[in-house]
């Protein structure tokens, strides 16, 4: 138990299910019916690869495995892992940008998210990071953070908006 | 058993957290019979069909009721507070989860993000103490008191968020107040301000007799070709003229050396205040934040103190005489110059926000620049190494050439605004001319009088368009003042007591008394630490990274007060005694070295400038590094170099064990002293340690537990609670974390040994 392999423990897709258990809880069965909960699920590179190389922690925090792809999981599985990350990973996208105010050094946004409508502060230019060439991440006052995937799928206005800011 | 079930819902019922229940709900709760007993009711933001939207967490009665009034206005969970055994905030990434444990498992209430956060932590800190009713004690009360509302970064009373750099909400601030702060610092050199402001009034006068003594040239003297009073009144230019360049270089002297001497006296307090300061604002603020505020904002305010004051007060002066003299040399005339003034006002109040925008976003993009030239250069060695000099190539140009776009808008809106400003200034002259020309043609005007109103016209205008910017240059100046008076208004929050007294000298009996520990964030650090650490022994504090043993080494020379239980050393209450005496007495060696610039003299003698040489040799021969310094040509009077870059890892950590030998403190502490050196020195390290902890009370923090061999006890801590406590062999035999950590590291030495 004590070894530590540093080999990644790769999660075969045809021979694993996810599930929730009657109680709610997050459940692995391996084909051999070997059942293991899983705690908590990360994703190895949340912004670039949100949905490939998905980690999976058990309840003693150790880790179960790595799963490369989750399209590759059966139809099933696949939904119920999707909904735990989008629950744990709350990364609204921005779909519009109706408004940037500067107050006293702070920006106020007022946004249409994929999550509903969103007026959120950010305090300092260092938390609009810029990723490539038109992504941009967003982390607000409060620590949330938002996604605008290209900035050139936005509209003329916000895009005026966005560049005046960036 | 009713009696306590009141005084737990006095807790519980506090006003900031029932919110106001939409009608659907309230309809609902009375269905249930429920609606007056409402003592909590909260919303989230999160709704369960994963976007915005209120969740509603209400407590009624005995029962927490969940609803969810988009889906349906009856309770989505409802459940006895007595299934309930604890609560829990489940940080995820963006948002958190409300988390209730019950005998059936955990169940999720609610998500939320991360702005309701502070009311979320609020409701468990409330349930926590409302479970834990029956046990709770004076000291929770107290906690209590402090609610996490409070540490949020939003005004109370506007709900803005406060900008990080500034401690009051800029929007409520009095600008007023900000000011009349400033100009007390100008009060103690008043002599000095009021000669300056003198010389700047004289200097004003003297600049606007020109042009009338124009009209008088070509009226009187060349019109009635008067000689005598040609020569005099090109005496009086000449005069004038000299007067004015000596003026302004009195001024000058006089204003600059009042700007660098409000300077010195804020740079002073500042430096003062930040040495007071306790380690939680150095937590809080960055290294670079806290110099840019001692640097640059200093020097903003101070040029506003001075000129920028003097300047606003000499145009509105000139402002207000040149507008006398236009209007008794001409009425007409006079109207027709103020004319372009509100399309002047508005043009530059416009421009001024447009290209302050741009200049940012230069600024930005120069910054970017910058950062790649701070990366890449100390790293040109990987850069070589990987052969990415292409690559790094590309960025740069990309970066170039961004700064370049944005450079050439500057250039373009600057292109345009000046000669634009230009030319309305010209209209008002021309058209001066024009009915100026028409009048002196009708015979109502001299030329003398058009030529003087013209100069008039020109130096009427150079003020308005500085002063229609004055606002934004004000706001600069007070966002720099209150960023200074931040500083200067940050209470340490480890301070002397006013009846703290001198320790004596120390024996080094440590005990923690029920010690819990929490950082600015809310993160408990340490938890319900009980341990007694007797005279002279040596004590290991062992456990995974971020476990809490610096956290706790801190606590000892008393960086931060813990936030529950005390500390006592010799029976004394650190809390109570002056924090110099106790840290003269506590030595300490640090992971990462710290040497300042110096010889290594000074450095070994940090803590003792008047310790004599040969103690200092004593002390660097204890510390096994004195062989070494006299090998060096200049011996102990090296150069360090910046924090020591001249000497190896072994080497600087061996002058700061001699610096700590030489202070002879009662305590010592040692946080992974030999961790980042290679076996061969640490094993002089270590001989010098040993030395060093001899008949001391030593708290040795290690990663590498063959340091602990001669330790009296060890202690392990696991995410801030004792786990473990006892000799090697008694833990050894106990077989838990600490004989799992033992193993692991022999396993790894036999790999390294191989």
């Amino acid at each position: 138990m004590e070894t530590r392999g540093f080999s990644v423990n790769i999660l075969d897709p045809r021979k694993i299910r996810i599930f929730r258990d009657e109680s709610g809880r997050l459940k692995l069965i391996f084909d051999d019916n070997k059942e293991v909960l899983v705690r908590r699920v990360v994703r190895a590179f949340p912004l670039t690869m949100p949905w490939r190389y998905i980690i999976l922690i058990d309840e003693n925090g150790g880790e179960v495995g790595l799963l490369r792809d989750l399209k590759c999981l059966d139809e099933k599985s696949m939904k119920v892992l999707k909904e735990e990350l989008e629950r744990v990973y709350f990364i609204p996208k921005i779909k519009k940008i109706h408004r940037i105010k500067e107050e006293f050094g702070i920006l106020i946004w007022e946004t249409e998210t994929d999550k509903g409508p969103r007026r959120f502060e950010v305090t300092s230019r260092r938390n609009i990071k810029k990723m490539g060439k038109r992504r941009i991440i967003l982390r607000d006052a409060d620590g949330n953070l938002y996604d605008i995937r290209d900035y050139a799928d936005l509209d003329q206005k916000s895009i005026i908006m966005l560049e005046s800011v960036i | 058993m009713i009696e306590s079930e009141n005084d737990s819902s006095s807790i519980l019922f506090h006003k900031d957290l029932v919110e106001e229940i939409p009608e659907s709900i309230e309809r609902s709760l009375k269905s249930l019979d429920l609606k007056e007993r409402v003592r909590v009711a909260v919303f989230s933001d999160i709704t369960s069909k994963n976007t915005y939207g209120k969740t509603w967490l209400i407590i009624a009665g005995e029962q927490l009721l969940v609803y969810d009034p988009e889906v349906s206005s009856n309770p989505r969970i409802r459940i006895f507070l007595r299934d309930i055994s604890d609560v829990e905030i489940r940080k995820y990434i963006g948002n958190n989860a409300f988390i209730i444990k019950t005998q059936k498992g955990e169940l999720e209430l609610t998500r939320f993000t991360n702005t309701l956060k502070p009311k979320f932590e609020c409701l468990k800190k409330r349930l926590e103490t409302f479970f834990n009713s029956s046990w709770r004690s004076p000291e929770k009360e107290i906690y209590m008191k402090k609610d996490p509302i409070e540490s949020q970064r939003r005004c109370p009373k506007c709900g803005r968020v406060i900008p990080p750099w500034m401690s009051t909400c800029p929007y409520c601030m009095s600008k007023r107040k900000v000011i009349s702060r400033l100009l007390g610092y100008v009060k103690p050199h008043l002599p000095l301000a009021i000669s300056g402001f003198a010389l700047t009034v004289c200097f004003t006068f003297l600049n606007l007799l020109p042009p009338y003594l124009m009209k008088i040239l070509i009226d009187d003297a060349i019109g009635n070709a008067n000689l005598t009073l040609l020569v005099w009144l090109t005496i009086s230019l000449v005069i004038i003229y000299l007067l004015r360049a000596l003026t302004a270089a009195g001024r000058g002297y006089l204003l600059g050396k009042l700007g660098q001497k409000i300077m010195v006296d804020l740079r002073r307090r500042l430096y003062e205040h930040l040495q007071v300061l306790s380690l939680r604002f150095y937590d809080k603020n960055e290294t670079g934040r806290i110099m840019s505020r001692v640097m640059s904002d200093t020097e903003r305010v101070q040029y506003f103190l001075t000129w920028g004051i003097q300047q606003f007060f000499m145009d509105i002066m000139i402002l207000v005489f040149v507008a006398i003299i236009l209007f008794t040399m001409s009425w007409q005339l006079a109207i027709i110059v103020l004319m372009p003034t509100s399309i002047l006002i508005i043009g530059t109040k416009i421009f001024s926000k447009k290209i302050r925008s741009v200049y940012h976003k230069a600024w930005r993009r120069w910054a970017d620049l910058s950062a790649i030239l701070a990366d890449t250069i100390p790293g040109v060695a990987v850069v070589k190494a990987f052969s990415q000099e292409r690559k790094e190539i590309s960025k740069f140009n990309r970066k170039t050439h961004e700064l370049y776009e944005v450079n050439v808008k500057i250039s373009l809106l600057e292109g345009i605004f000046f000669p634009l400003i230009g030319f309305i200034m010209t209209l008002g002259a021309v058209s001066v001319w024009w009915f100026g020309g028409k009048q002196i043609l009708s015979g109502t005007l001299t030329l003398g009088v058009l030529t003087a109103f013209i100069s008039y016209t020109w130096r009427f205008y150079e003020p308005v368009g500085r002063l229609s910017n004055m606002s934004s240059v004000l706001l600069r100046a007070t966002t720099s003042a209150e960023r200074i008076f931040e500083v200067l208004d940050t209470r340490p929050d480890v301070h002397d007591s006013p009846n703290a007294i001198s320790l004596p000298q120390l024996k080094g009996h440590i005990i923690f008394h029920n010690v819990s520990f929490a950082y600015e964030n809310g993160e408990t650090v340490l938890r319900n630490i009980n341990l007694e650490i007797k005279p002279g022994q040596k004590v290991g504090l062992v456990g995974p990274s971020g476990a809490g043993k610096t956290t706790l080494a801190k606590l000892i020379l008393r960086f931060y007060d813990p936030t529950e239980g005390k500390i006592t050393i010799d029976g004394y209450d650190l809390r109570e005694v002056k924090q110099g005496s106790l840290r003269k007495q506590i030595g300490i060696v640090l992971q990462e070295p710290f040497l300042f610039k110096g010889s290594i003299a000074e450095n070994i003698a940090y803590g003792n400038p008047l310790a004599p040489p040969e103690k200092i040799i004593e002390a660097a021969k204890a510390a096994n590094i004195h062989d070494f310094i006299i090998s060096l040509p200049e011996a102990y009077d090296t150069d360090v170099g910046e924090r020591g870059h001249r000497l190896s890892g072994g080497e600087k950590q061996r002058i700061s064990i001699a610096r700590a030998l030489l202070r002879d403190p009662k305590i010592l502490i040692l946080d992974e002293a030999t961790s980042s050196v290679d076996t061969a020195t640490e094993s002089l390290i270590q001989e010098a340690l040993e030395r060093l902890m001899e008949n001391r009370t030593s708290i040795i923090i290690a990663h590498r537990l063959s340091t602990l061999r001669n330790a009296d006890k060890i202690v392990v801590i696991d995410h801030g609670e004792i786990v473990e406590e006892g000799s090697h062999e008694e833990l050894i035999r106990l077989g838990g974390l600490y004989s799992r950590l033992c193993r692991m590291q022999t396993a790894l030495a036999m790999i390294a040994n191989r």
